[in-house]
C-alpha cells in the first residue's frame, strides 16, 4: 500500500515538472497572434471584424482626416471606454484640428501621436495581437490608412464599485477603506499609503481568455529579490484560460498544495496589504477581486490583525494570547470532551463530573455521536447563514438557535454541556479567520481519533500537526517561525505584541534586505518639569 | 530517509495499540463510586465491601428543581478478597463500577485490628482508587458510616471529605488525615506506622438525626490498629510532623489561672532532629511557633515586655504538654512510631540504623526524646488593651 502511495507521490512530482517545460510553447491565442497590422485600412477593418466576429459591443468608427483626406478608423468596446474622451479628444481633435491645420502632405501616425491627439497615455504598436488586447482592456485603437501601425490610446473606464468598508476585515480603529474589484483603484490606494519611488508594480496578463491584469507589488530595497524572482517564476508557469479571482493564482503558486494549511495570505484592506509589503513581503493584486495575496505567509500571521498595530500594545498582547487559546479550544475542545468523558473521567474534578453525569442522564447518543452531530449541524448552519441572502439568513440563525440550543436540550436529545462546547468551539473559531478552513478540517478528524484513542490519540495528533506545520515553508520562509525555528527577534510580534518603539527590525524570517525600520532610542521621553515643554509644578 | 518514514509511521501507529486508551465507557454506563467501606464479614475470613454510588438523575438541578433525597445508592457485597467482593457488587448493579473518583476509603475497626495489608495491596496494585481518597477508620462498622445520610449534602461522602479538607485548611480542630497515597507510604516504610483519623456516628438525642464526627486518631502498628488517640494528642502529633501550622491554644494567664486566655497559632514548624549522645541515639523535637492573642476573658493589660514573655512561656508549655502527652502514648502504649523518627535517624545515622533498624519496634519505646518549643507572640489582634480597660 505504501508503495502505491509512493508511486502516486512521484507521479505528482513528475507531472509537475512536465507541466513547467511544456507551457512556454503554448501561444496565447493562435487566431490573432499571426496577424500583423496591414497597410491598407480596409484589410484591418475586415480583420477586426473577423477577430471580434461582429461582437455586439464592438464600435468601429471610420472617418477621414486632413485636407488630403486620409481614411482612419477608431475601434473601441462599448461600455469599456469613456465616450466623452473618444469624441472630444480623439475624433474631435482628428477631424477638426487636422483640418484646421490644413496640412498638404499626407498625415502620418507619428504626426497624429505627437501633435494632434490630446491624450496623455498613448503608444504605437505594430501587432494586431497587442491592439486587440488593448481594445479588450477598454483602450481605443486608431488605424490609419497607409500605416502598418496602430495607436493605442488609454480611454479605459467602466462601471465599478466605489471604495467601501471591507466586509471580511472590519475594524474598530483604523482605515475603513477596502480594495475594490478594479486594479487601478487598488494600485492608487497602495500608492497613496506608500509614497516611495521604490514601490514597484509589475504587471502581467494571465488567463488566455480572461486576460486578467495581475500586478506584483513590492518595495525594491526591502523585498528580497530572490523572493520576487520566485514569485515571478511561479506566476509565469501558470497556464490557464481564466483567472477570475486571486484564489485561482493562490492554488498555483502555493508551496504546499497538499497541505490543509494556507501558505499564501490574503487581505482585503490596503493598510494591511501595505504593512505586509513594508515588512518585506511581495504582494499580488489581481484585477476583478478585492482580495490581494501576500507571500511569504507565516502561521503566526493568522494571529495578527491590522488593528493590533493601531491599538496600544498591552491590550493587543492580551488579545493575542486569547486568540492563541481560541486556536486550541476550537480545534480540540469537542475531542477533549469526548476523550475525557469516555476514557478518563478521573481527571475531571468530581463536582464537574457529577454535573456532566447528571446532564448526560437519558441522552440517547454516546458522547462521540453527540459531538459529531453537533459539529456537523453547526457547520451546516454556518454555511447556510453565509450563503443565504441576509434577510433569510436571520431565519437560519433563529432556527439554528432554537433547534440546536433550546429544543434539542429540552427534548433530551443533546446534553446542555454539548451545546456549550459546540458554542464555545464555534466562537473560538471566529477569532482566527485566516485559519478557519484548516481548523474546520482538523476538528472532526480529531474528534474521531479522540473517540477511538482518547487523550493519547489527541496528543499524537497534536504532535503530528506540529511536525507538519514545522515542515512547511512559504516562499523560503519557515511557516512555523518564529516558534520553529525559534527566532527571538520575531517573538516580539507573535504571542505578544511589543510596542512600536521596540520593534526595530522587520520580521527576520522574511529575508529582507534592509532590516531597520526605525531609529534608535525611540522610547518616548517625557520632558522633566524644568525643561522646555514641561510644565512648572 | 523516505523508507524510514513509513517505518516510523508504523511504529507510531503501534504505540497507540500498545499504550493507548482502550477502556472507552460512556459516562452513563459507569457507576461512580464516591465512598467505599470495608469490614470483616460475619463469615470467617470474608470481607464486606459497602459502596456508595451516585444516582446522577437525582442530583440537584441548578435550575432549582432540587431534591432533598440523597443522590446515592448504598450496596454491600461480600467476598474473600476485594476483587471477589467487587465482582459480587457487579452482580447487583447495572453499571460498571468506577473507583477513580472515590473520595473516602473507610475501614471498619474489626478489620483494622486484624490487619489491612491485603486491603491496601489491592489499591496500590490496581491503581483502582484515587490516591487522594481519604483513609478513615470507623469506630464500629464502616458500613454504618457509608450508609449515613447527610442533611446538607446530597452525597454524604462529599460531606465527610469536605469536613476533613476544611480541617486541614482551617486547622482550628486538626485531624490526622491521611490519603491512600500517604497511608501506603507509611505502611511500606521500614520504621514508620500509619495513623489516620477515626470516625464515628453520634446521636446525642433520639429525636435528632445522627451526625458523623471525627473523634481522634487511629494509630497503627505496622498494618494493625493499635489504638485510638484523643484530639489533644493528635495535635501533638501534628506539631511534631509539621502537618499542623495553625490552631488555638488555651493558655490562661501567667498569674490568674481561673481566667481564660486563648492564643492563636498562625505559623508553626516542627522538626525532628536525631542526635548521637555518647554512642546513644537520642532525638529532639523542635517546634518553632508564632501567633497572636485570640481571645481574652478579663481585663488584664497584656502589653508590656514581661507579660508577653510570660504568655509566650505559657504557650510553649502548653504545646510541649500536648506533644509530650502524644509521645508518651505512642511510646508507652502503642509502641508505634507514627512520626518518622526512624526515618530521620536512618537518614542521619545510617551506621547506627543498621543496628537499631531490625529492633526499631522496641527501640522506639526507649528512645530519649527531648521537646523544645520556641513560642513567639507577634501581635495582640486589632486591639492591644482589653475593651473594658479604662
Amino acid at each position: 500500500m505504501f508503495q502505491f502511495f509512493k508511486r502516486k507521490l512521484t507521479f505528482l512530482k513528475k507531472s509537475r515538472q512536465h507541466d513547467s517545460t511544456d507551457q512556454a510553447t503554448v501561444p496565447a491565442s493562435p487566431k490573432i497572434s499571426l496577424a500583423e497590422i496591414s497597410q491598407t485600412l480596409s484589410k484591418n477593418f475586415e480583420l477586426i471584424h473577423e477577430i471580434f466576429d461582429n461582437s455586439a459591443d464592438l464600435i468601429v468608427r471610420r472617418f477621414t482626416i486632413g485636407a488630403l483626406p486620409t481614411e482612419a478608423m477608431v475601434v473601441n468596446l462599448n461600455g469599456m471606454s469613456e465616450l466623452k474622451l473618444i469624441n472630444d479628444n480623439i475624433i474631435g481633435s482628428l477631424m477638426w484640428e487636422t483640418r484646421k491645420a490644413g496640412l498638404a502632405e499626407r498625415i502620418t501616425l507619428e504626426y497624429l501621436k505627437d501633435s494632434a491627439i490630446n491624450l496623455n497615455a498613448i503608444c504605437e504598436t505594430g501587432s494586431m495581437d497587442e491592439a486587440v488586447t488593448a481594445i479588450l482592456n477598454g483602450d481605443t485603437a486608431l488605424f490609419l490608412d497607409g500605416s502598418a501601425k496602430a495607436l493605442i490610446m488609454n480611454t479605459r473606464t467602466w462601471a465599478h464599485r466605489g471604495v467601501q468598508q471591507p466586509e471580511t476585515e472590519p475594524v474598530v480603529r483604523g482605515s475603513r477603506e477596502g480594495f475594490t474589484e478594479t486594479l487601478s483603484i487598488n494600485i492608487s490606494q497602495i500608492r497613496r499609503k506608500i509614497k516611495d519611488p521604490e514601490l514597484y508594480f509589475e504587471a502581467i496578463q494571465l488567463g488566455r481568455r480572461t486576460r486578467t491584469e495581475v500586478c506584483v507589488v513590492y518595495i525594491r530595497n526591502i523585498a528580497n529579490p530572490k523572493i520576487v524572482a520566485e514569485v515571478w517564476r511561479r506566476i509565469k508557469r501558470i497556464n490557464i484560460d481564466a483567472v477570475l479571482e486571486s484564489g485561482y493564482l493562490e492554488e498555483f503558486i502555493q508551496d504546499a498544495p497538499l497541505s490543509i494549511f494556507p501558505t499564501v495570505g490574503n487581505t482585503e484592506t490596503p493598510d494591511k496589504f501595505s504593512a505586509k509589503i513594508l515588512e518585506g513581503r511581495v504582494g499580488i493584486l489581481v484585477d476583478g477581486t478585492p482580495f490581494a495575496l501576500t507571500v511569504p505567509f507565516l502561521f503566526v500571521e493568522s494571529f495578527q490583525v491590522a488593528e493590533d498595530y493601531y491599538s496600544r500594545s498591552f491590550f493587543t498582547s492580551l488579545i493575542r494570547l486569547i486568540r492563541f487559546l481560541a486556536l486550541h479550544l476550537t480545534i480540540v475542545l469537542p475531542a477533549l470532551y469526548v476523550a475525557v468523558i469516555t476514557f478518563h473521567p478521573n481527571i475531571v474534578p468530581e463536582t464537574l463530573l457529577l454535573t456532566i453525569a447528571r446532564t448526560r442522564e437519558g441522552i440517547p447518543f454516546p458522547a462521540f455521536v453527540e459531538a459529531l452531530l453537533m459539529g456537523i449541524f453547526y457547520e451546516m448552519f454556518r454555511e447556510g447563514s453565509v450563503r443565504m441572502p441576509r434577510i433569510v439568513g436571520q431565519a437560519v440563525s433563529i432556527v439554528g438557535a432554537l433547534i440546536l440550543g433550546e429544543a434539542a436540550v429540552n427534548a433530551g436529545i443533546i446534553s446542555p454541556i454539548m451545546v456549550i462546547i459546540t458554542g464555545l468551539t464555534a466562537v473560538s473559531g471566529f477569532l482566527l479567520p485566516p485559519q478557519t478552513d484548516s481548523i474546520t478540517l482538523l476538528r472532526i478528524p480529531l474528534l474521531v481519533i479522540a473517540s477511538f484513542f482518547g487523550l493519547f490519540g489527541i496528543i499524537w495528533s497534536y504532535i503530528l500537526i506540529v511536525i507538519h506545520l514545522a515542515s512547511l515553508r512559504s516562499f523560503g520562509a519557515p511557516y512555523f517561525s518564529p516558534i520553529m525555528p525559534l527566532t527571538f527577534a520575531d517573538l516580539k510580534d507573535s504571542f505578544l505584541r511589543a510596542p512600536w518603539w521596540m520593534m526595530k527590525t522587520r520580521p527576520r524570517v522574511i529575508d529582507w534586505q534592509g532590516s531597520a525600520r526605525e531609529g534608535e532610542d525611540l522610547f518616548p521621553e517625557t520632558p522633566g518639569p524644568k525643561q522646555p515643554g514641561g510644565q512648572e509644578s | 530517509m523516505k523508507q524510514y518514514f513509513f517505518l516510523i509511521l508504523i511504529l507510531l501507529g503501534m504505540t497507540i495499540n500498545v499504550a493507548g486508551c482502550w477502556d472507552q465507557i460512556e459516562l452513563d454506563k459507569r457507576a461512580v463510586i464516591m465512598a467505599l467501606g470495608i469490614d470483616s464479614a460475619e463469615e470467617d475470613g470474608k470481607i464486606t465491601l459497602t459502596f456508595q454510588t451516585i444516582i446522577p438523575a437525582r442530583l440537584a438541578d441548578p435550575l432549582g428543581h432540587s431534591q432533598n433525597d440523597p443522590a446515592v445508592r448504598v450496596i454491600s457485597a461480600s467476598g474473600t478478597t476485594i476483587l471477589e467482593a467487587t465482582n459480587n457488587f457487579q452482580k447487583q448493579t447495572n453499571a460498571i463500577p468506577y473507583f477513580l473518583q472515590n473520595r473516602l476509603l473507610i475501614i471498619g475497626e474489626d478489620l483494622a485490628r486484624e490487619g489491612i495489608q491485603q486491603v491496601m495491596d489491592y489499591f496500590v496494585r490496581n491503581m483502582q482508587s484515587h490516591p487522594r481518597a481519604w483513609v478513615l477508620i470507623a469506630k464500629g462498622k464502616a458500613a454504618n458510616i457509608i450508609k449515613w445520610k447527610s442533611e446538607v449534602n446530597q452525597i454524604p461522602a462529599n460531606y465527610i471529605a469536605d469536613l476533613l479538607y476544611s480541617s486541614t485548611r482551617q486547622a482550628i480542630t486538626a485531624f490526622a488525615t491521611a490519603d491512600i497515597h500517604r497511608f501506603i507510604l507509611a505502611l511500606s516504610s521500614q520504621s514508620t506506622s500509619p495513623a489516620t483519623s477515626g470516625i464515628e456516628i453520634v446521636q446525642e438525642q433520639d429525636d435528632e438525626p445522627p451526625e458523623v464526627r471525627i473523634f481522634g486518631t487511629a494509630v497503627f502498628k505496622r498494618d494493625k490498629l493499635a489504638g485510638w488517640m484523643g484530639l489533644r494528642e493528635t495535635r501533638g502529633m501534628l506539631w511534631i510532623t509539621n502537618q499542623s501550622t495553625q490552631g488555638i491554644l488555651e493558655t490562661g494567664y501567667p498569674a490568674l489561672q481561673k481566667r481564660n486566655l486563648v492564643q492563636q497559632v498562625t505559623r508553626a514548624k516542627g522538626r525532628i532532629k536525631p542526635k548521637l549522645n555518647h554512642g546513644k541515639i537520642e532525638a529532639e523535637v523542635e517546634v518553632k511557633e508564632e501567633g497572636n492573642i485570640g481571645e481574652q476573658d478579663g481585663s488584664l493589660k497584656l502589653t508590656g515586655r514581661s507579660m508577653i514573655r510570660a504568655l509566650e512561656k505559657n504557650k510553649a508549655a502548653e504545646m510541649r504538654a500536648e506533644i509530650e502527652s502524644c509521645l508518651r502514648q505512642c511510646q508507652q502504649e502503642f509502641h508505634s512510631d507514627i512520626f518518622g523518627f526512624g526515618e530521620e535517624i536512618q537518614r542521619k545515622f545510617p551506621q547506627e540504623w543498621k543496628r537499631l533498624g531490625p529492633r526499631w519496634d522496641t527501640e522506639f519505646s526507649h528512645l530519649q526524646i527531648k521537646v523544645r518549643v520556641r513560642a513567639k507572640i507577634r501581635g495582640t489582634g486589632f486591639i492591644t488593651d482589653p475593651i473594658n480597660l479604662k
